[in-house]
């Protein structure tokens, strides 16, 4: 088993330094390289924020207003091309650089089938690209986790080119296929700095592979994050000031996203309490991302630990991400502060770019055998099957760096979701 | 321009002493909760600052660096604040003013705590609000330093207090204008620390429209006192400040509990202290006033050269 991940991962490292020669680039020129191409579909990206499996929005900007921007789409396998006008286009708040947004939201798509997309903005095309929607079968299927890319860009940049990697090599041949990037906030430093998204929209680029494969992402609003370049670039609507949500990844993996940076104990936490007594007993797994930690490595907790940890509890949560630490983390399963092998684990903490911090392993839910902690850039990897979660970290680089195994819960006499095997 | 008769130097009286002993405990306190904050809970935006890589405005210091500077600074203002009871001077006061500046070019450089939008607002000058929100924390020791210095000619010059008033009176009203400006904001700190405090005092589960609704309130009430202290001899208006300055800066321990939050309330001391020490001040004033005004009738005399005390 073991020496099969080796295996897998060299392919990976050989992959990454492949990808990494077009970086050497510095994170600026590549921005003024990309915003050089005048009037074309520059920036684009492929967000998943309701039902994956029938549908998506294609998001890219360009450097002028024009009049007609759209999707050129069709099936892979298909001749039909369907074309679908943006709905919706825009100037992004902030003066500099002048940038439009424009947001394609392509419904009525079929679950697990591949869709070639070119973007076009008054004539002017994109590459041809392609992407996967979710799955309507339940079958195994991977999810990155990963957050805070909001400094450290030359990091930021290889690590979107190593997931594109990842992703290319997880759709060969008896892999499981990655389906996303759930980004667990703090994307930039200043959420109100147009010139720091527009840097950030450029570095995503990379996460779409040379074959043109996108790779979804579903955002979470970080405390950086802040003001309306948020829905802007994410397409939420302009009026959105909860950003919370959750979506189906497969029938049998429900991913909730919780927004730290609005109200946490308000409407927030009653919206939770009905989610997840809705969606725990139809699902087989349950996740949650957010951005600041209620188990934190470095910071202190977040008021979340008092208005959120308890409902994780009682639905039975089977993991949650969090970010905003700046470190590598995962806690033991924890039930009424205390280990318990019925509670939640928390992982995460954050590594696409940003500088790395020491994790406090003198905390009682850091201590090992039973958790673990570490300082690298880093992306979680999730794989979902019938029997467990699979969680691993993958280090810049391609280094595996921990693995562990989260059975499927079983329904105790007490109700309490117990683990099998454990 | 308010001129009186004064022959005795108003820092003989009991009022005198008040409002510099409330400053004094005031920045003594300020110093506890810096302590607590940079020295044991170890998480500032000043050791984000000097951790962060200078692509974003950071000082790229090792953490291990940055952890070390800060313990230090934590400890060197836990001293500084039983200095401030023992003896004020300009050696403990001016580091402390500007390890309060410091704090608040911190959070401007990383992009800590509240940030405004508004169309017509830039986000670099958007930036600098923690500047508004730190100024009374600022002010404090500031303000000592001018009014209660160690070795320094007596009495005070008017020119001097009235510049420590300046001071006190500006950080208030720009704290209570930037705090209401939060609050008429909706700022989600804010909803939840309503929420919270009034389900642990009162068990009362309030909704967030509910604190949406007091929060416009309470923002509207802080702009308006925010602009009315700037008029002189409004002292009710200082003393609610006072009071609301107080009552909020506890609130955090009131909704959060004791642990870990209470440095939180030690910093914001000032909040209440600098509004205090401002009316104590002009309660003292006016009780000069008064004084002199019985002296002038009693002697039916003309006036003697004047010493200004305050505008």
């Amino acid at each position: 088993m073991h020496s099969n991940i080796t295996r897998r991962l060299s392919v990976l490292l050989v992959l990454i330094a492949f990808f990494s020669c077009g970086l050497q680039m510095s994170s600026a020129s590549a921005e003024e390289a990309v915003l050089s191409k005048k009037g074309q579909p520059i920036q684009w990206r492929l967000i998943w924020l309701t039902d994956p499996a029938t549908s998506a929005t294609l998001s890219w900007s360009t450097t002028i207003a024009g009049k007609v921007h759209r999707v050129h789409l069709r099936e892979t396998n298909g001749e039909t091309k369907t074309l679908v006008e943006a709905q919706r286009n825009g100037r992004y708040s902030g003066k500099s650089p002048e940038l439009y947004y424009h947001h394609a939201h392509l419904t009525k798509l079929k679950p697990a089938t591949e869709y070639h997309v070119t973007l076009e903005s008054d004539g002017k095309q994109s590459p041809e690209m392609f992407f996967m929607t979710a799955p309507a079968e339940k079958v195994p299927v991977s999810l990155l986790f990963g957050a805070d890319s909001r400094s450290g860009h030359k990091e930021r940049r290889l690590m979107n080119a190593m997931l594109a990697s990842m992703v290319a090599e997880s759709y060969q041949a008896d892999r499981v296929p990655i389906l996303a990037l759930a980004h667990g906030g703090d994307f930039i430093l200043s959420g109100d700095r147009l010139d720091q998204w527009s840097r950030w929209m450029s570095d995503h680029e990379l996460t779409v592979g040379p074959e043109g494969r996108l790779l979804p992402i579903i955002p979470t609003r970080g405390n950086h994050d802040f003001g309306e370049l948020f829905n802007e670039v994410f397409s939420f609507s302009a009026e959105e000031r909860t950003n919370y949500y959750a979506l189906n990844l497969s029938p049998e993996i429900r991913l909730v996203t919780l927004n730290t940076e609005t109200s946490v104990a308000g409407d927030q936490t009653h919206w939770l309490k009905s989610e997840l007594e809705a969606s725990r007993p139809a699902h087989r797994w349950l996740l949650v991302q957010y951005h600041k930690p209620a188990f934190p490595a470095v910071k202190p907790p977040w008021i979340n630990l008092t208005h959120w940890v308890p409902l994780f509890e009682k639905y039975n949560v089977d993991l949650v991400c969090e970010g905003d630490g700046h470190n590598i983390k995962r806690t033991p399963p924890i039930r009424n502060m205390k280990i318990d092998p019925t509670g939640v684990v928390y992982i995460g903490e954050g590594g696409l770019g940003v500088g790395q911090r020491t994790p406090k392993t003198s905390r009682w839910y850091l201590q090992p055998p039973h958790a673990k902690t570490g300082s690298d850039h880093h992306v979680q990897l999730l794989t979902f099957d019938k029997e467990k979660i699979t969680y691993r970290v993958v280090l810049l680089g391609g280094e595996l760096f921990d693995e562990h195994f989260l059975p499927v819960r079983t329904q105790g006499n007490s109700g309490v979701g117990l683990r099998n095997a454990e | 321009m308010m001129a009186m008769l004064v022959k005795e130097p108003p820092e003989s009286s009991k009022l005198w002493q008040a409002m510099v002993w409330t400053l004094r405990i005031t920045v003594a306190l300020q110093c506890v909760g810096n302590w607590r904050w940079l020295a044991q809970i170890g998480e500032s935006p000043l050791l984000s600052w000097m951790i962060s890589p200078e692509d974003v405005g950071g000082m790229r210091w090792a953490e291990a660096t940055g952890l070390a500077v800060q313990q230090a600074i934590g400890w060197l203002a836990l001293g500084a604040g039983l200095c401030v009871l023992l003896r004020p001077c300009a050696a403990v006061l001016g580091p402390l003013a500007l390890l309060q500046l410091l704090i608040a070019v911190a959070m401007w450089r990383t992009g800590y705590g509240y940030p405004p939008q508004a169309a017509w607002l830039s986000p670099q000058l958007a930036a600098l609000f923690p500047l508004a929100t730190q100024s009374a924390r600022i002010a404090a020791p500031l303000a000592l330093l001018l009014l209660d210095p160690w070795r320094a000619e007596r009495p005070l010059s008017p020119h001097r207090i009235r510049l420590a008033m300046g001071l006190l009176l500006g950080g208030t009203a720009l704290v209570f204008l930037s705090h209401g400006i939060e609050a008429w904001n909706h700022y989600p700190v804010f909803i939840d620390l309503l929420i919270s405090a009034s389900g642990q005092l009162f068990g009362i589960a309030l909704s967030q429209s509910h604190a949406e609704a007091m929060l416009s309130i309470i923002g509207l009430l802080d702009g308006l006192v925010a602009v009315a202290c700037l008029f002189p001899r409004l002292r009710g208006v200082l003393w609610w400040m006072a009071f609301w300055g107080g009552i909020t800066a506890i609130s955090r321990v009131a909704a959060f509990g004791w642990d870990p939050t209470w440095h939180g309330a030690a910093i914001r001391m000032p909040h209440l202290g600098v509004p205090l020490a401002v009316v104590l001040y002009w309660h003292l004033v006016r009780c000069k006033v008064i004084g002199q005004q019985i002296q002038v009738s009693k002697a039916e005399s003309a006036p003697s050269p004047v010493t200004p005390l305050e505008e």
